[in-house]
């Protein structure tokens, strides 16, 4: 057998795809050519590191983006008379939801921004559970008398939100005047974690306070349905500019049982109210979650990979080793980067964790 | 809805079940999002065909006879919906070459000189830069090799069911993956990024 016949017959015959001819012609080529026996290796190797690449994780948010995409192209793929009449009801509500959104939007536009958890708790308190017949427009109704009663000079963007760790929610105003350190990353910390261009320029430093906390709300909710409403819930956060952080399932019952979103601040009242119409909300809990720590490491070793990346930079010549070093702290910088991003982000947003039940039947 | 198999999910999904759909395709988001990556390279582009791929799907689930399984069904349709995507490309972008390596592979190495930083961003460097680098060969490949590379070799996949997916013969498969595992020993050899 020729080296060029064998070499087309390697592929296969790591498969195990070769007929017992081909399998015996090639081994006996094999050998007596070290040529084709390195060829064969080689592709042995490759084949193991390509193996290694494995499956990737799709991105969190992915089948609720999914569920959103296939509510707004509105398909109904199959158009048996059965299914059509069994879609109606489902178009209606999706019909129903739509409004509401809009109304929500509308109604965020022309809202004055008022401190947030003082409106969660006069909606919690005030609203009659869904099931009693509550309208979106008397929950609408109820946040714009909420707006009209508060303050009308619309808080600063940063406004932080005034409550003690882990407080139950309670409908009286919150007393405490004092602003929480969450403002002070805001406005002290540049946006651009620039690095030092060398050791001779003066950078101003990364200023870190001493808090870093996120904002918090605890809910817990009976619902009739545990999937169902999670899969609500994320809908709500996505119509508002949230994200769904996490969806914990039960394993024996498949069931999601906390739901984690992300709202910004601005949003968390149109948020709760909307989840207001899934169940009944129990137990409000507000509170602070620090991520001081976690924030600091970044921004030190941000600091840490900055000057080292100063210090290469700064030398006259550049060698490739250098090169290779700088890729590596380039890249380390960017991770870091991200991670403080990705805080500053959250400290711009309310978590709310919502705890699920679902109703007991007699 | 764990319980339910493809069968019982698909047949719900045809009477206009929108959860069963999400239900039946969501077992396999993980590997058409990997499949996509394979084929697009990033993130962004990985995310859409995905995407794109569940609702035409969903859109031609009646199509689906049940001659192959559903997700080498799935599969056919995400790689269809990549070629596609990377046809458009190349006609209407002429300043990229499917042949030509993409810049993240020239620096080799560059694994080599890392040190003292912190361990987890050095375990994430190293790991990101050595998938990077197989990554990016993959994606000098042509579609139709890289389509075999990833069906066989990332994705595991028997001759069968690529032949399914990629509509074509066993024998087709089997000359086609030979002459891009070729390619690609070759591209991976000149980098010396075989073992």
């Amino acid at each position: 057998m020729k080296c060029q016949v064998a070499r087309e017959l390697l592929s296969p015959y790591i498969d195990y795809e070769l007929t017992e001819n081909e399998k015996v012609m090639l081994e006996e080529h094999l050998s007596v050519c070290a040529h084709c026996n390195k060829e064969l290796a080689e592709l042995r190797s490759m084949v193991d590191c390509l193996h290694q690449l494995g499956e990737l994780q799709a991105p969190t948010g992915f089948m609720t983006e999914l569920h959103s995409r296939l509510l707004e192209v509105k398909v109904v793929p199959f158009e048996s008379k059965k299914t059509a009449a069994a879609q109606k009801p489902r178009w209606i509500a999706a019909s129903v939801a739509g409004i509401a959104m809009a109304l929500g939007v509308y109604i965020s536009s022309v809202m004055p921004i008022t401190p947030v958890l003082d409106k969660i708790a006069g909606i919690f308190d005030s609203q009659p559970a869904p099931n009693q017949g509550t309208s979106i427009e008397d929950i609408i109704n109820d946040i714009q008398k909420k707006n009209q009663g508060n303050q009308h000079t619309p808080a600063p963007k940063d406004q932080p939100i005034k409550t003690a760790d882990v407080t139950p929610v309670t409908p009286q105003p919150t007393t405490d005047p004092t602003p929480s350190n969450t403002s002070e990353i805001h406005s002290t910390t540049p946006k651009n974690n620039t690095v030092p261009k060398n050791n001779t320029t003066p950078e101003a430093p990364i200023v870190v306070s001493d808090t870093k906390k996120i904002d918090t709300v605890n809910v817990q909710m009976t619902v009739a349905n545990n999937v169902l409403a999670a899969d609500k819930i994320a809908q709500i956060a996505m119509v508002n500019q949230g994200q769904t952080e996490s969806q914990l399932t039960d394993v024996m019952s498949g069931k999601s049982q906390v739901v984690v979103i992300w709202v910004p601040r601005d949003k968390v009242d149109e948020v709760v109210a909307g989840i207001k119409q899934i169940g009944t909300i129990t137990n409000p809990m507000q509170g602070k979650q620090d991520i001081t720590t976690q924030y600091n490491e970044a921004k030190d070793q941000l600091q840490v990979v900055a000057n080292e990346i100063a210090k290469i930079k700064s030398q006259s010549v550049i060698s490739p080793d250098d090169q290779d070093r700088l890729s590596a702290l380039e890249y380390q910088k960017s991770f870091y980067q991200g991670q403080i991003t990705e805080l500053d982000k959250k400290a711009d947003m309310v978590e709310v964790r919502i705890l699920l039940s679902e109703e007991i039947n007699p | 809805m764990l319980l339910y198999k493809d069968s019982d999910l698909i047949q719900l999904s045809i009477e206009g079940d929108t959860r069963a759909f999400e239900e039946l395709v969501g077992k396999y988001q993980h590997k058409v999002y990997s499949l996509s990556f394979r084929y697009m390279g990033n993130e962004d582009d990985a995310n859409d065909m995905s995407q794109e791929a569940m609702i035409k799907a969903y859109r031609s689930l009646k199509s689906f006879k049940g001659d192959s399984s559903f997700s080498t069904w799935l599969y056919r349709i995400t790689a269809n919906v990549c070629l596609d995507e990377l046809r458009k490309r190349k006609r209407t972008l002429h300043m990229i070459s499917l042949d030509e390596p993409v810049a993240t592979l020239d620096g080799d190495d560059l694994e080599r000189e890392i040190a003292d930083s912190s361990p987890t961003a050095d375990i994430m460097y190293e790991r990101k830069v050595l998938e990077e680098q197989l990554q990016g060969v993959i994606l000098t490949l042509k579609p139709e090799h890289r389509s075999v590379v990833v069906l066989r070799d990332v994705m595991d996949l028997t001759y069968e069911d690529m032949a399914d997916i990629l509509q074509c013969s066993v024998g087709t498969i089997k000359s086609r993956l030979s002459r891009a595992r070729e390619i690609l020993r070759k591209k991976l050899s000149d980098r010396e990024l075989l073992p």
